[in-house]
């Protein structure tokens, strides 16, 4: 809300050097002091609990209670005020418990507003328009009450506030059409013909304008949660929903009147005129009242304060103490316990004049345990961190969990993977004359299953292009699967390589999946060429997804007795097919207990080119003997290989190649 | 030819004279002292010395093997050590490149984060993302209708669903799943439906909460002003805390820190509301707690000096790579 300074001063002595932070103190956040002419433009952000601030007067009132002073209170014309429905057939108190009005006769719109106010409502971005709306505003900017003007002469007979009894429309003087439906509050007349979204926003079609000769003045109550229902069905905020929302004191309704009235008398010539009032009884305009707790200052804030000074502050904002009650006041909507209480008294004592203490028992903690993400970093791995929503994802439909109001199509999509956003940062880097591109992210996957929803925290990492960017030619290679193998070994060093039966991302026959004691827990190698292309990304792509919740601890471990005699390595070769599942075979040679056998690895793989046999490879297989108490002898040696020999022909019928 | 016992020592002498390379050295050795070098003839020759000469002609000979292979030995040392001289490393050799990642700065500044809170015995917590209007709102005290409302553009999904605008429902997760007292820290990501040069739709917060018997206002005051000089590694940065208004929390406040001659907003604190607390089964005449919520985005600019929001989420290897030598623990 931007305010004349000028303005606040009529209320209250305002310091030019020190408002800013007086406000700042009480919350009432400055966002901006600009100078204008002979005065300053206060602009100051209100928290949403603070509707009795949206006015010179309330925040007069708040600074006055920091300040230790009494506010001016602006002039009005004393009129009378009684009970009266005429005009009216109808209000429903669940909409509005207070409304207050005055008619106006034979006005003469051709007069012009009074500058100084101009001036102002100019100063707080308020467009002027003729001096009835001028005034209206001007008052609204002033005391915080919103008022409305009727032309009585485009009123079919009476006005009611009620729920709508069928689906209605209207256009609103901003020239919007509004559907009202059946069951909504609205203000009407005789023929059902709209004047109003009460609190919100007046038709067009009984908007003053320069014609208009009668009004009807409204200045009301109408409560907070109807407005803001009212406002978010419709779409529409207005000065007045604004204030109305946050909550009008329900007691200033005739004082707006007799201002505005003051106003409008000095220059125009006004008739007699009287206050007419509709009251309902409603739990909203009930006046607010709790039994006061002194200990909770304590508790809350930590500091001693003395009763008689948390009581004087608590006056200066209006509270009064009645026995062991407190009542508050009917412009502070946003008090209802001692806890709101603690906080009117900090923020007028000042929260930095509260004291700083430890706190007790501080039990330092052993901080979360990062190994992993520092392993990817030192194997060369860069994190990144993409948006979770996502373009599109490849899996099936009934899984996805799309956005009812997405900022646009490409962020629309829950993710089920990190692989598409990891492609999307290699696609934007090789656009960038990056050739070596090699990253990492750690983050949610989302999927809805049976009604459910499942956020699984996933590791990715993809590599692209040359393996070192920087080094000589003559040492350059692409990244390969042995990289990825190696990667991941470093990363779960008991991972096991299993056939990849199925995969979205993945090219199925160019991906293994990744397990750990048996357990699926990832998949990893070439992506899916049809994937790429989605991308616009030419070349390969290794890449890795692991389920970080799946990954368990390899921390328990026995020690094993270290042998003191030599160990003997032995190599064998094999013939064998692309097709055959050799990582299977390592790993039930490994877990058959071979005598002196320690382990068993792939040393080699040759592919003979020349006879175009792509398929078929030689398979150097180092086997490594050693026993707990003696060296091995050339008898012993032989035997065991023989041993294992004799299963590979037998049991896995692969040839061994003659030495 | 028969060289005489006496000459041996002067020809070593002139022989190692000229040698400088290890392999002659080895050569002279066994020319000298090798299992058909002179040495070893001398000593074959003993048994044709008239006896009672034998005794002191042998121990001429033993007295002169010790001299000899002294000699050559002192010879192996001395060509050892000007071999030692003589290495010459090539300084200027370009390092062999190992090609480090980066922890993403945002990653770096939640562990720097958690790090000064595991030392006030804050523990980690993760909470879900795709939350109910329970957790989000409700059970936060912000109701249908409630203008605290519009302080958050919500993405929604097709029912009840949405994702969570604030680590604040972690909170509630907390207190469901542990009893007090209770020190809790909760990283993540949150979503406004907002974006322009100063929001992103995604970016992170930090949320922590303090629940015990005896938790005030100025415990709160401490814990943050404590945690704002080890972030900035600097006990002379000026810190201000103002009121402020957040529904689940009552008192609130908002902190400030003084950067380049501003006061600039860096998170937003209160003693957790009654009605959260009631919310969640736990007795606010009981207990009382503290709790503060900052966005990551906003320190890691100012740790790293960071402009533009936008870098976070581009992954720009150039902007990545920068972070290369930063490692958190």
């Amino acid at each position: 809300m931007k305010i004349s300074k000028n303005w606040l001063s009529e209320f209250i002595t305002v310091n030019n050097r020190n408002i800013e932070e007086e406000l700042t103190q009480i919350g009432l956040e400055v966002d901006k002091v600009n100078k204008v002419k002979n005065d300053y433009v206060i602009d100051i952000e209100f928290t949403p609990n603070r509707g009795d601030c949206l006015s010179a007067l309330g925040t007069s009132r708040d600074l006055a209670a920091l300040k230790n002073k009494k506010i001016n209170l602006p002039q009005i014309t004393k009129i009378g005020c009684h009970k009266s429905n005429n005009n009216f057939r109808k209000i429903s108190p669940d909409i509005c418990p207070e409304y207050r009005f005055m008619l106006l006769n034979d006005v003469d719109l051709k007069v012009n507003t009074p500058k100084f106010i101009k001036d102002r409502l100019i100063k707080s971005d308020i467009a002027t328009v003729n001096i009835i709306v001028d005034i209206s505003n001007y008052v609204m900017m002033e005391v915080g009450q919103p008022t409305h003007a009727f032309d009585v002469d485009k009123i079919n007979g009476k006005l009611s506030i009620i729920k709508s009894k069928r689906d209605l429309t209207f256009v609103g003087i901003n020239n919007k059409k509004y559907d009202i439906s059946k069951g909504t509050p609205v203000i009407v007349d005789d023929n059902e013909c709209v004047h109003a979204i009460p609190g919100v926003i007046g038709s067009k079609n009984s908007m003053v304008d320069s014609d208009t000769k009668n009004i009807l003045f409204e200045s009301a109550f109408f409560i907070p949660d109807t407005v803001r229902a009212l406002s978010t069905k419709h779409r529409v905020q207005t000065d007045s929903s604004y204030r109305f929302e946050r909550g009008v004191d329900y007691k200033l309704q005739e004082f707006a009147l007799s201002r505005i009235h003051f106003l409008l008398n000095s220059s125009l010539t006004l008739g007699k005129c009287i206050i007419n009032k509709l009251s309902f009884k409603s739990p909203h305009t009930r006046t607010k009242s709790f039994k006061f707790d002194y200990k909770l200052f304590k508790r809350i804030l930590g500091i001693e304060l003395k009763l008689s000074k948390i009581k004087s502050i608590l006056s200066k904002l209006g509270f009064i103490f009645k026995s062991d009650k407190v009542i508050v006041p009917s412009y502070r909507f946003d008090i209802s316990t001692n806890y709101d209480l603690v906080e009117e008294v900090c923020r007028i004592i000042g929260y930095d004049k509260i004291p700083e203490s430890p706190l007790s028992d501080m039990t330092s903690l052993v901080s979360k345990k990062y190994t992993f993400y520092d392993r990817l970093v030192t194997l060369g791995y860069k994190e990144v961190i993409n948006f979770t929503f996502i373009a599109k994802n490849y899996s099936s439909d009934i899984k996805q969990l799309k956005l009812k109001n997405p900022i646009s199509k490409d962020k629309s999509v829950m993710r089920d993977s990190l692989i598409p956003g990891l492609l999307k940062n290699i696609k934007y880097n090789h656009n960038r004359q990056h050739k070596s591109i090699q990253l990492y992210e750690s983050g949610k996957v989302y999927a809805r299953l049976k009604r459910k929803i499942h956020e699984t925290n996933l590791i990715g990492g993809v590599l692209f292009g040359i393996k070192s960017g920087t080094d000589l030619v003559s040492n350059q290679y692409n990244f390969g699967l042995d990289d990825l193998k190696s990667h991941i070994f470093s990363l779960i060093p008991n991972a096991t390589f299993n056939i990849n039966n199925e995969s979205i991302y993945f090219d199925k026959t160019n991906s293994l999946k990744i397990e750990q004691n048996n357990t699926a827990i990832g998949e990893c190698g070439l992506i899916e060429s049809s994937c790429l292309k989605e991308f616009d990304i030419k070349g390969e792509v290794y890449a890795f997804e692991i389920c970080e919740d799946m990954l368990s601890d390899t921390n328990h471990l026995t020690y094993e007795n270290i042998s003191q005699f030599p160990a003997v390595y032995k190599d064998i070769t094999l013939i064998t097919n692309i097709n055959d599942d050799l990582s299977n075979i390592i790993r039930e040679l490994n877990n058959n207990s071979y005598k002196y056998m320690k382990n068993i690895r792939i040393k080699d793989i040759f592919i003979n080119e020349d006879k175009l046999q792509l398929n078929n490879r030689n398979v150097t297989l180092e086997i490594c003997l050693q026993s707990m108490d003696s060296t091995l002898n050339d008898e012993n040696i032989s035997k065991s290989i023989q041993r294992i020999i004799t299963d590979i022909q037998k049991v896995y019928k692969l040839k061994i190649q003659e030495a | 030819m028969k060289i005489n016992h006496t000459d041996l020592e002067a020809l070593l002498k002139q022989d190692l004279e000229t040698c400088n390379k290890e392999h002659d050295l080895q050569q002279i050795k066994s020319r000298y002292l090798g299992k058909k070098g002179h040495l070893t003839n001398l000593f074959s020759s003993l048994k044709d010395i008239p006896s009672e000469n034998r005794k002191s002609y042998g121990s001429e000979l033993n007295n002169l093997k010790q001299i000899l292979t002294k000699l050559i030995n002192s010879k192996f040392e001395e060509l050892d050590n000007n071999k030692e001289k003589s290495k010459r490393l090539d300084l200027d050799v370009p390092a062999r490149h190992h090609q480090f990642g980066s922890h993403h700065p945002i990653s770096l500044v939640i562990r720097r984060i958690e790090k000064i809170f595991s030392g006030f015995g804050f523990e980690t917590h993760d909470g879900p993302e795709i939350e109910t209007e329970h957790y989000n709102f409700k059970s936060l005290n912000i109701p249908d209708n409630h203008p605290a409302r519009d302080m958050h553009d919500t993405f929604y999904f097709d029912s009840d669903l949405l994702l969570r605008t604030h680590t604040s429902s972690v909170q509630i997760h907390a207190m469901e799943h542990m009893s007090a007292p209770l020190r809790v820290l909760a990283p993540g990501r949150v979503y406004r439906c907002d974006s322009d040069p100063t929001h992103s739709p995604m970016f992170h917060q930090i949320e922590g909460l303090c629940v015990d018997t005896d938790i005030s206002f100025s415990n709160l005051k401490w814990l943050l002003n404590d945690f704002i000089y080890k972030f900035f590694q600097s006990k002379k940065i000026k810190t201000r805390f103002r009121p402020s208004y957040f529904p689940f929390t009552e008192p609130s406040a908002e902190m400030d820190i003084m950067f380049n001659g501003k006061w600039l907003e860096v998170l937003g604190c209160g003693m957790v509301h009654p009605n959260v607390l009631k919310n969640v089964n736990i007795d606010p005449k009981k207990y009382s707690g503290l709790a503060f919520g900052l966005g990551i985005e906003r320190f890691a600019m100012l740790a790293y000096q960071i402009k533009d929001l936008r870098v976070f989420f581009e992954n720009d290897i150039n902007f990545l790579e920068q972070f290369e030598s930063l490692r958190e623990s």
